[in-house]
């Protein structure tokens, strides 16, 4: 054990018998534990003479101090709502591109999509005449049509 | 945007409310000289009003398109709007002929189509088709 640790109790009495002796030799001794034991004993002087400390008065000035801190900016809550004007703008936005997707689909679709196609290959043989311009007739009056 | 735009782009398919819905037979026929029916097929196609159908009849060397667009009228008679393309004839010396014809009837008349003309010309057989557009009800 390092005999400096017990110079600050020495210096308070604290120290029993047989060591309290042996720790007054080595100051007698030591420069160095003499030099110890003298700023013990100074300090213990200043602070017997020191006035009581005025804690009410230490508190109000530590608060003081606080208060006077630059206060902490709130905490920004993030805003996640768009702005009112936004709102008619996206619907606007969304319903032109809901139109163009449907201009597009009118216009630019192939025309096979839109019609139902049948095919019929007719087995055999058969000896068919161009013979004129297709005509239209009802069956009941053989009625034509207009070209 | 992009889920907007295919949207609207399906929704441009969609058959208009106000169009009804039809129920169109066409029996391609070929008669021979004594007028008989030698071959027929019916084909059953459920369209709506305005919109083509197609028929394609190969007969050989010849082709035949035809294409039927059935309008609905407020007194439920039918506008029928036949467009015929007539191919015959093999590469060198192909004819070919295009023509459209319409007609109003009444719901239930039945129609027939010449596609290649109405007179035989000394042929031994001839196609005509026959048209029936009645509505699709509800």
């Amino acid at each position: 054990m390092n005999p400096k640790m017990l110079i600050s109790a020495h210096v308070d009495h604290e120290v029993e018998e047989p060591w309290a002796t042996r720790v007054d030799e080595l100051i007698r001794q030591d420069r160095e534990m003499e030099a110890e034991a003298q700023l013990h004993h100074k300090v213990k002087h200043q602070l017997a003479e020191a006035p009581w400390p005025a804690i009410e008065d230490s508190q109000i000035a530590v608060w003081s101090r606080l208060q006077a801190l630059a206060p902490r900016e709130a905490l920004v809550k993030p805003t996640t709502f768009l702005p009112w004007w936004s709102y008619p703008a996206v619907a606007a936005v969304l319903a032109f591109v809901l139109g163009s997707g449907f201009w597009l689909g009118t216009h630019s679709a192939p025309a096979s999509q839109n019609l139902a196609e049948l095919k019929v290959q007719v087995p055999g043989q058969y000896s068919l005449q161009l013979s004129g311009d297709g005509q239209l007739l009802k069956v009941s009056t053989m009625e034509g049509g207009a070209p | 945007m992009a889920l907007f735009l295919t949207i609207g782009f399906a929704l441009a398919d969609l058959p208009a409310q106000e169009e009804p819905l039809l129920h169109l037979t066409v029996v391609p026929r070929i008669l021979n000289d004594a007028v008989q029916v030698i071959w027929e097929q019916t084909l059953i196609q459920d369209t709506v009003a305005g919109r083509p159908v197609v028929v394609n009849l190969e007969v050989g060397s010849t082709s035949v398109r035809l294409t039927i667009t059935c309008y609905s009228a407020p007194d439920l008679s039918y506008l029928i709007v036949v467009q015929g393309f007539v191919r015959q004839g093999e590469v060198a010396g192909r004819n070919w002929r295009t023509s459209v014809q319409s007609l109003i009837v009444p719901a239930g008349e039945r129609v027939v189509y010449f596609p290649l003309g109405r007179e035989r010309r000394g042929a031994k057989h001839q196609m005509l088709v026959e048209l029936h557009v009645e509505a699709v009800l509800p």
